[in-house]
């Protein structure tokens, strides 16, 4: 919430994919939901035209479209008497009300620039509307159109989906090869200094010798460490491609007895999985970890970081929707944090009197990724000088040990060893942070207010008590709405999303930050206590405060904002390059870009209303 | 090749350097766009491997009215030449013979008022050989080239100092004007391409 976790870099971008109107339409949401024989039905009738720049291609109450218009390439305008209402970009249509309902346009559109369009009959339409996957997706609103999105048969979610459970989430680093002139010392050498147990020889086709081939074919023969390396190797290496399952992998090796397989992609050797990489697949399990976390000596922290993204790997391919997936990320963190709190105790002793460990913020609420950093704080009971130095200590130790199991320090310092103090400490901080005038402190704070005891017996339920006090507080309401509009959805003119240079759009600052902040107000008006914030959108429907349709639009750009992230960090982490928020605009499908397009106008727009009925729009003036 | 352009289009044709190019404004209502597969550029020895053809009518590319085929080649033909297409030699082995599929197509590109190819000299003679042989009669279409409507643009576009030179390679030619990729060496995709690629070269030398 204060910015923490807000790094700059993107993975690398793939090839814009090569679709004819026949596959790029088939890719398409919602084509991709007719059978085969209604999709030909489309396609026989599928047509492409060109419409340079400044063409009007509708008007105004003039004549019915009598097609439905898919946009390939450039951008078409609606507008009303001359006003700007809506960009119509690739992968959208328009001229459905026509088509449907043979009724006038509601605008002008025209082409900003040259449009390369595919557009289907209206009566080709109409038949294809008798599906009602189709029906629904064309019908109905955003909420149950992401919520198709999201289903496990989306054939764009699909392909993600089954990677994960592919061998390919075994492959942790790139190849180690070595010139086909190696000799077995330099082998063994690069063994030792890589810890591997194999290592590939750039001989076409590539060789591997494995650390049983030095014992079999080497030592065991008398040979020495000069004998060339190709002279013991195996080839061809028995691969796969990185699609299989990691299940058929697994029968391969023990069908062959072999305990290396070469994972291939494109037909091109890109690593190289162990029965040991197998049998920790195997460990994934949430439960398995769980158990692991628990019991880690300080030494096995290091391997966290790449237990927890197996973890989550295997959750999202066995199709758990990403708010489970977040909740179990967080139950991780919660046994992880007990664990490091419990190796500090081992070494400074038993606290001096009752505390409270808080998580804050995103683990708070349960909605805690991979890509986090520490957010905590400290509630003690009265003590003297020498237990105030034992719990800095004790912060000291448990931050350490945590940024060693891959949770960064929080670079704004919001942590135990900064933030402790006795109950009565707290309470005063909370008076004064929401009682603050400047909105923008009041933003920075509102960390604050999602907490979360993670470990300890203090009793801290006073300090959601200070917060429920002011509920009937107008005027404290009005500046926390004027605090949810510090994060506004990345939109430019016209609706379209607005990139940075780089292409990018960062789903954290422009849509899970905007529902977050507006839960929370929610919640607050609302007098709950309670933290996830699809819960409080809930909360805020039960109250009269926000309308049914907003709070499924919202719950469901909020699991779409998070389902993207998650894939996002999960493809970073397969790479080995750095986790971010942000994604290339290029590399989503159309389909994609579209949701998200419609994600974040729905945010924009129940965000400004919002903050308008609570007042926030005067406060920020 | 050296097609002559039939009376009932109304195009006037000037010979510009040794060219046939389009000189007026009017479109024929009916293009077939064409693209064929063969095994080498020697038009006098390149054997067929896969035709793709789709009409444009009134502006609109027809997708429902593609013909896309795979042809068998005569036996010897070199694997290579295949392989370059991304086809297997199996999968040509089992598609039929030109002499099969031929007729289909003379017989969409006489319904056109002209044909349209993206470099026509090479695939006009190879089909007008594979006419000859199999005594088929060569409907004497007339031609579009959009290689050749790539150079108009580049020459208006030299005389008045614009700026990047447009390509004459079909991917680059569509990526210069905005095009999205297209799946290349795939007949039908190459001939959708070329019918794409026509629209939008046309809309520019309107300007």
């Amino acid at each position: 919430m204060t910015g923490c976790d807000e790094r700059a870099t993107v993975a690398h971008p793939h090839a814009h994919e090569a679709l004819g109107p026949e596959g790029f339409l088939r890719a398409l949401a919602p084509f991709d939901r007719l059978d085969d024989d209604a999709f030909a039905e489309a396609v026989a009738s599928l047509e492409v035209i060109y419409v340079p720049a400044g063409t009007r291609i509708l008007e105004r109450d003039g004549e019915p479209s009598v097609h439905l218009n898919v946009i390939r390439k450039g951008t078409a305008l609606l507008s009303r008497d001359g006003v700007p209402a809506l960009s119509v970009e690739a992968g959208e249509w328009f001229g459905l009300p026509s088509v449907l309902d043979d009724a006038r346009p509601e605008f002008d559109v025209d082409a900003l620039d040259d449009l390369l369009i595919y557009r289907l009959p209206g009566q080709v339409v109409h038949r294809l509307t008798r599906s009602p996957d189709f029906a629904e997706q064309v019908t109905r609103g955003l909420a149950s159109r992401l919520r198709a999105t999201s289903r496990a048969t989306d054939a764009e979610g699909a392909p993600i989906a089954a990677a994960m459970a592919a061998v390919s989430t075994l492959v942790r680093r790139p190849l180690v090869t070595l010139p086909r002139g190696a000799d077995v010392g330099e082998i063994a050498r690069t063994m030792r200094a890589e810890a591997i147990s194999s290592v590939v020889l750039s001989t076409e086709p590539p060789a591997i010798v494995t650390t049983s081939d030095l014992r079999d074919r080497v030592l065991a023969e008398g040979h020495g460490p000069q004998t060339p390396g190709a002279s013991v190797a195996s080839h061809p290496i028995l691969s796969v491609d990185e699609s299989t399952s990691i299940t058929e992998a697994r029968v391969t090796m023990l069908e062959r007895s072999m305990h290396h397989l070469g994972v291939q992609r494109d037909g091109r050797l890109v690593g190289i999985i162990t029965t040991g990489d197998l049998l920790r697949s195997d460990a994934s399990s949430p439960f398995h970890v769980q158990r692991e976390l628990a019991t880690a000596p300080r030494d096995a922290l290091a391997s966290v970081p790449d237990r927890l993204h197996a973890t989550v790997a295997g959750l999202l391919s066995g199709g758990l929707s990403p708010l489970e997936v977040t909740r179990t990320v967080s139950m991780l963190t919660d046994v992880l944090v007990r664990r490091a709190m419990s190796l500090a105790a081992d070494e400074l002793g038993p606290a001096p009197c009752a505390y409270a460990w808080l998580t804050l913020g995103s683990d708070a609420r349960r909605e805690q990724t991979l890509l986090t950093d520490q957010d905590h704080a400290l509630v003690h009971e009265e003590t003297d000088d020498e237990g105030v130095a034992w719990f800095h200590a004790f912060a000291t130790d448990v931050t350490d040990l945590l940024a060693l199991a891959g949770l960064p320090k929080c670079p704004g310092g919001v942590m135990a060893t900064n933030w402790s103090g006795t109950i009565e400490t707290w309470r005063d901080r909370y008076a004064k942070w929401i009682t603050a005038p400047d909105v923008r402190a009041l933003y920075e704070t509102s960390i604050f207010f999602d907490h979360r005891v993670v470990a300890g017996s203090l009793e801290v339920g006073e300090l959601d008590e200070v917060v429920r006090q002011h509920r009937g507080d107008g005027v404290l309401i009005a500046r926390l709405a004027a605090a949810a509009g510090t994060s506004r959805a990345p939109l430019g003119l016209f609706h379209r999303i607005r990139s940075t240079a780089d292409g990018t759009v960062d789903l954290k600052a422009g849509g899970i930050n905007p529902i977050i902040a507006l839960g929370r107000v929610l919640a607050f008006e609302a007098g709950s206590s309670v933290r996830s914030t699809t819960d409080r959108l809930e909360v805020a429907v039960e109250h009269g405060a926000l309308a049914r349709d907003a709070a499924d639009e919202l719950t469901e750009a909020f699991r779409f904002f998070q389902q993207l992230r998650l894939e996002q960090h999960q493809r970073a982490w397969r790479q080995r390059t750095e986790l971010t928020n942000k994604i290339l605009l290029e590399e989503l499908t159309p389909t994609r870009r579209r949701h998200l397009k419609e994600a974040f106008v729905a945010v924009g727009r129940i965000q400004q209303a919002t903050i308008q009925r609570l007042g926030g729009e005067e406060v920020s003036r | 090749m050296t097609a002559a352009f039939g009376p009932t289009l109304g195009l006037s044709l000037g010979l510009v350097r040794g060219r046939r190019v389009l000189r007026r404004r009017g479109h024929p209502p009916r293009l077939l766009a064409l693209d064929l597969e063969t095994t080498g550029f020697d038009p006098d020895t390149a054997e067929v491997i896969a035709i793709g053809t789709v009409p444009i009518v009134d502006g609109a590319v027809r997708i429902g009215e593609i013909i896309s085929t795979l042809v068998r080649p005569a036996a010897g033909t070199a694997e290579d030449g295949i392989a370059a297409h991304h086809l297997r030699p199996s999968e040509v082995a089992v598609a039929p013979p030109l002499h099969e599929v031929l007729p289909e197509v003379l017989d969409a590109i006489a319904e056109a008022d002209a044909l349209l190819v993206h470099h026509a000299p090479l695939d006009i003679r190879v089909l007008r050989r594979a006419c000859a042989a199999m005594r088929c009669r060569w409907p004497n279409p007339a031609i579009i080239d959009t290689v050749e409507l790539i150079g108009r643009c580049r020459a208006r576009e030299r005389a008045t100092g614009g700026g990047k030179r447009l390509p004459r390679d079909l991917s680059g030619a569509r990526e210069a004007l905005g095009l999205p990729p297209h799946q290349a060496h795939d007949a039908a995709a190459d001939a959708v391409a070329t019918a794409e690629l026509y629209l939008a070269l046309r809309a520019r030398l309107a300007r």
